[in-house]
């Protein structure tokens, strides 16, 4: 296994990145992102440097990169839920499935990091593979939600499971009144013929997701699954059995994925995969 | 670039001048455990401004952070030194200097500071220093429980992580592991006690008033009496309350909902006042040099 520090030109900026292959050529390129709380490329507690050494024992290459804005990249950080930075992920992927010589991508991200994976996929059409810790569609920056802000600390005098029972009720009437439409009709949209992991909490800012999985695995195209993770928010991570769990599912979902050959899409019979052909690594 | 520090591979990134260089490089010293990438953004920016100013400047991740090679190695005191010093040794192979300042920001001064001790540093800007190992562990036990109480992190390990550490047992603070071992290391340290540093210093107490902090002006005097000059500065801002925790929050100023580093005034207030000091060591000893080529 071998790693390269890595800056992406990326208009005007620089993206700071860490490639990591194995010995032998790689069968396939994963890309990690973090979310908008100014995580670094290894993500916190480094789950994302963790992950892409396993990955290489696998025979998969990957790519952690900060935002712009954000560790050793340069410019000013815009990125938060409702802002997605996906050319800096387009340009970034482009440029890993090059220096990797596979066009066999995958996404990792979390929060807004897994909103700006599915967004990017709908550019980055090599894609096959996604995991998505926390989507969770309901969640917005919204300014309009502020409003609602000293309501929401009145009810931390109420017992736990009133509160419970309230923010239930209320998130089911912000997805019942579509919000979170959006980025669930992407993930539809990006769907057919891939494989994709979506991670949320038991709390109702899933929103649609829970149907929206169960409607795709009734089409039977491409491989998908939401699965329960309880870490969220502030606690991230935070857990050591939260960590191991995170790396034992990131690497096992693209284990899996990248073992069966490619499916073919559309979109893929015109792509330059010749171009990329012999692009070493160590050229990065 | 690759480093070799401790046991060993780790990442460092060099900020190199443009234009002139100047004879004096830095090594910038990072925080413990979860402070390391929370204070990520000052260190970067420190960086950068000195490296404008003409100094080269090398940041590092000790083993155990970011992109070091050991997946599961625990960092401890000890530990941050030892790679310190060798990050020392590095900065005078890769770049052609005549004297080697220390930066550390929080626990990183620490670092920097008994990582003098073994020679070859001239100066030492410590922001914010942790003076006392046990206090310093405490302060990060407290932001845990602060933390918990508002109802947004994970359960406590154990009803009392101030008892269990002190009884031999190991924590989570905020996904960092302290283990007895490394307990013992904090519980040992005081900046106040550590002899051997004779160069100039800058001391940078970040606070949210005017008011000195016993500790930093204890430390001051500490150092003075070892025979170093030591200048003693304020940076005041309201954002220094929670220096060392996560800075990228929801910024009220942007319509379209983007996150925003919301330490940036104060990291840049910061980088103001270490790189401005840093470079009149910087102008000093190039002036030294220079007599001494004349």
């Amino acid at each position: 296994m071998k790693e390269y520090a890595v800056f992406v030109p990326v208009a005007e900026q620089h993206i700071a990145a860490i490639v990591t292959v194995p010995d032998d050529d790689p069968h396939a390129v994963v890309v990690m992102t973090t979310g908008g709380g100014g995580a670094p490329r290894s993500q916190r507690f480094r789950l994302w440097t963790r992950v892409a050494r396993e990955l290489a024992d696998r025979g998969i290459a990957s790519l952690r990169m900060e935002y712009a804005g954000v560790g050793d990249s340069t410019g000013v950080a815009r990125v938060g839920l409702d802002v997605h930075p996906v050319d800096d992920l387009v340009a970034v992927a482009t440029y890993a499935m090059e220096v990797t010589g596979t066009r066999r991508l995958g996404l990792c991200g979390n929060c807004a990091g897994a909103r700006t994976s599915v967004r990017a996929t709908e550019t980055l059409t090599s894609t096959e593979s996604l995991v998505l810790f926390w989507l969770k569609p309901l969640a917005s920056s919204d300014r309009s939600r502020w409003r609602l802000a000293p309501l929401v600390r009145m009810l931390h005098v109420l017992p736990s499971s009133t509160r419970r029972r309230l923010t239930r009720v209320y998130w089911r009437r912000e997805a019942r009144s579509g919000r979170g439409a959006k980025i669930s009709q992407t993930l539809e949209r990006i769907a057919p013929d891939r494989d994709i992991l979506l991670l949320e909490t038991q709390s109702d800012l899933a929103g649609p997701i829970p149907e929206l999985v169960e409607e795709l695995q009734r089409r039977d195209r491409g491989r998908i699954e939401l699965r329960g993770f309880e870490s969220t928010s502030m606690a991230a991570f935070e857990s050591e059995r939260d960590q191991d769990i995170t790396v034992e599912t990131v690497v096992g979902w693209f284990e899996r994925s990248f073992s069966a050959p490619p499916a073919v899409r559309p979109g893929d019979i015109d792509a330059p995969r010749d171009s990329v052909d012999g692009v070493v690594a160590g050229q990065a | 670039m690759e480093l070799s520090l401790g046991t060993g591979r780790s990442l460092g990134v060099l900020s190199l001048p443009l234009g002139d260089r100047s004879q004096t490089g830095w090594v910038l010293c990072h925080s413990f455990g979860p402070e390391q990438a929370n204070l990520n953004a000052v260190e970067v920016t420190v960086a950068r401004e000195l490296a404008a100013g003409g100094s080269p400047v090398l940041r590092f991740q000790c083993q155990g952070y970011g992109d070091s090679e050991h997946s599961d190695f625990l960092p401890t005191v000890d530990t941050h030194v030892r790679d310190t010093v060798d990050a020392v040794r590095l900065l005078g192979e890769l770049v052609d200097v005549a004297s080697i300042g220390l930066i550390g920001i929080r626990f990183g001064s620490a670092s920097a500071l008994l990582a003098s001790a073994e020679g070859g540093v001239d100066h030492l800007a410590l922001v914010s220093p942790t003076v006392q190992g046990r206090r310093y562990v405490r302060d990060l036990v407290r932001a845990r429980t602060i933390i918990e109480l508002t109802g947004t992190s994970t359960r406590p390990d154990d009803e009392d992580p101030w008892s269990a550490l002190q009884n031999g047992g190991s924590i989570r603070v905020r996904g960092a592991l302290i283990t007895p071992e490394v307990f013992r290391g904090f519980d040992g340290l005081d900046l106040r006690t550590v002899a051997g540093f004779d160069g100039s210093a800058l001391l940078v107490q970040v606070s949210a008033g005017t008011g000195a902090r016993r500790d930093v002006t204890e430390l001051a005097d500490a150092l003075t009496a070892a025979g170093a000059t030591v200048t003693v500065e304020t940076v005041v801002d309201g954002a220094a309350t929670t220096f060392g925790e996560r800075s990228f929050r929801q910024n009220p100023e942007d319509r379209g909902g983007a996150l925003a580093n919301v330490s940036a005034e104060l990291d840049r207030k910061l980088a103001g006042t270490v790189s401005s000091w840093c470079l009149r060591r910087t102008d000093r000893d190039d002036l030294q040099e220079g007599a001494r080529i004349r």
